[in-house]
């Protein structure tokens, strides 16, 4: 029974197509990860710069939150973790986009952040790290006194 | 962000839908698809069925001012006799949507009593 789902959209034919320039690029600049054959999960950030800090959005679907690891060393942020395939051996794929396996990700954090103060929260496979800003960094009214 | 709703857009072209990566594999009792839609809950994720066609949307809602975020993938089923769709069943965990479409179970084989006339 091969291909028992297949895609009818036809705007999805961009995304085959969007495969395939991916898939050219990926043979003229193959990508030297650590699994075999299949392509590493790297997770999306998004970052958030306001007046008193930075919000980080680490998109892991499908990581449990106790298979994510935060840690901070100098000033180096990194989040690591891993992905379990919900496959099973004995299944049989038809398709696979998904990617799984170990990942890390670190980020440098500048002088004026303060990685003590970290806080992270984790909702629906997103992992959000908020990293205010040293009190000495942010913005401050200067009060002019008049004679 | 703990009720997201799926807006629908008044404006068919102002929504940019995203195709989440899917995981498409068979075991002994059924059809599974699996797709990463991070930031989608359980209340913002829709999966419908109409005949052959399995339809799967989420919808994230972002703060600061951003659009929201749309997911949206259609897919027909190639053979649905092979199936039981009243038994379709879909759960959300950490952002991914989980699919399960159970085969029809097979008329066990019988005899056919020949009778002479």
């Amino acid at each position: 029974m091969l291909y028992a789902l297949t895609e009818t959209n036809p705007l999805e034919k961009f995304w085959d197509l969007r495969g395939d320039f991916e898939r050219l690029f990926s043979e003229a600049f193959p990508f030297q990860g650590p699994e075999n054959g299949r392509k590493a999960f790297v997770p999306a950030l998004e970052l958030e710069e306001d007046d008193d800090g930075l919000t980080l959005h680490v998109e892991t679907p499908g990581v449990e939150p106790d298979k994510l690891n935060v840690s901070v060393n100098g000033h180096v942020l990194t989040v690591e973790g891993e992905r379990t395939p919900p496959a099973d051996d004995k299944a049989k794929l038809q398709r696979s986009e998904r990617s799984f396996g170990k990942f890390s990700r670190s980020l440098h954090l500048p002088d004026h952040y303060d990685s003590e103060a970290i806080a992270a929260s984790h909702e629906y496979g997103i992992l959000t790290l908020r990293v205010p800003k040293k009190a000495s960094a942010k913005p401050r009214a200067i009060k002019i006194e008049s004679k | 962000m703990n009720t997201t709703e799926i807006s629908r857009p008044t404006n068919g072209n102002a929504v940019r839908y995203l195709a989440p990566p899917v995981e498409i594999f068979e075991t002994e009792q059924a059809l599974v698809l699996t797709a990463d839609m991070p930031g989608v809950g359980p209340n913002g994720a829709t999966v419908e069925v109409h005949d052959d066609i399995l339809l799967l949307e989420g919808a994230v809602e972002r703060t600061h001012g951003k659009a929201p975020k749309h997911f949206r993938r259609r897919f027909t089923l190639t053979d649905p006799a092979l199936f039981d769709l009243e038994q379709i069943t879909a759960k959300m965990s950490n952002g991914v949507v989980e699919v399960a479409i159970p085969k029809a179970t097979k008329p066990e084989p019988r005899q056919i009593k020949i009778t002479a006339t």
